[in-house]
């Protein structure tokens, strides 16, 4: 569906207004229903404890290790702690 | 062979935190028999930051917003290597000094480009400047001037993207949930005009809509299973 189609069915005429609402419609929608879906892997760096979250991400569907509980090089989900470590980081977070 | 490994995460902030299991204590005792439920107090000081790189060893599966239309996904440049901040602003550098003001790429200020394998850049993103070997954008950048940051893998740089800016741009969403979307803005209009009731009734089929589409995804009934490690 266009965006003008959209705009005639709610009745109105002011394009920027009614674009914003669509997107967030869509960021809207996708927290509920997830319609687009990308992977991205990261370098696990050696005693780097913290790292981010791209920056176009809504929603965490999955985070996984490789070689996590397997020696086959496979990507498998990690769980998530219900606490922090005892042991901090070097950066003190 | 590769080696097993054990890690969890845990979010701080807008950060995640990632941990690893090391199974040797500062005494040297090393435990053979792990059990991931040992979250008491001994456990705990089990878990500390990776003990080693691994090149490509984490990976996110995450969810984004669909305003932006890659045309064709040929259209890309793999040139990006690192990066600085310009002014406040994210400079995209390529020391093989592509031109990228002139074709194929053809950037320019208002340009759009989409950045993928690019770690936290992903995403859509406005161009100032282009140039040979530079693109600079309108996103925001805290980092270092003069010091470039390395990219971990080669960024993909598609720059022939349609984005959701006008009339007559399409919706990248099949047309069910395209109905969603109007009563989302309808209920955004109405919100505006101070009609609280009539706002709750077309968020309420917003959700309606985009849940009865997630839900026709799935064949058969939900079923629940407990996850017994750490969550």
């Amino acid at each position: 569906m266009k965006v003008l189609e959209i705009m005639e069915r709610v009745g109105v005429t002011d394009t920027g207004r009614a674009i914003t609402y669509i997107k967030d419609a869509l960021e809207e929608m996708n927290m509920i229903s997830e319609t687009h879906v990308n992977t991205e892997r990261i370098d696990i760096t050696a005693d780097q404890r913290f790292y981010e979250f791209p920056s176009d991400m809504l929603k965490v569907l999955d985070i996984r290790c490789k070689n996590h509980l397997n020696v086959d090089n496979e990507y498998r989900s990690i769980p998530r702690m219900i606490g922090e470590p005892i042991r901090k980081d070097a950066d003190g977070n | 062979m590769a080696t097993s490994k054990e890690y969890a995460y845990y979010l701080k902030g807008n950060k995640l935190a990632i941990v690893q299991k090391d199974l040797v204590f500062s005494s040297g005792q090393t435990l053979t028999q792990p059990g991931l439920n040992d979250l008491g107090i001994a456990g705990r000081l089990l878990w500390k930051s990776p003990k080693e790189s691994i090149a490509d060893g984490l990976e996110i599966q995450y969810v984004h917003s669909p305003d932006y239309f890659i045309n064709e996904t040929d259209d890309k440049n793999t040139a990006i290597d690192t990066y600085v901040s310009l002014g406040g602003l994210l400079k995209l550098i390529d020391q093989g000094d592509d031109n990228y003001s002139a074709s194929p790429e053809s950037l320019s200020d208002g340009s759009y480009i989409v950045l993928r394998k690019a770690g936290k850049w992903n995403g859509l993103h406005k161009v100032k400047e282009a140039g040979t070997g530079y693109v600079t954008l309108y996103t925001k950048c805290s980092d270092s001037a003069t010091v470039q940051q390395e990219f971990e893998e080669s960024p993909e740089l598609y720059y022939n993207v349609d984005v959701l800016n006008d009339e007559d741009d399409e919706l990248d969403i099949p047309r069910y949930l395209a109905t969603a979307v109007v009563y989302y803005v309808k209920a955004k209009y109405a919100e505006d005009i101070g009609e609280i009731e009539t706002k709750e009734y077309f968020m309420r089929e917003f959700r309606a809509i985009t849940e009865k589409f997630h839900a026709g995804k799935q064949k058969g009934p939900f079923r629940v299973q407990s996850f017994s490690m750490l969550t």
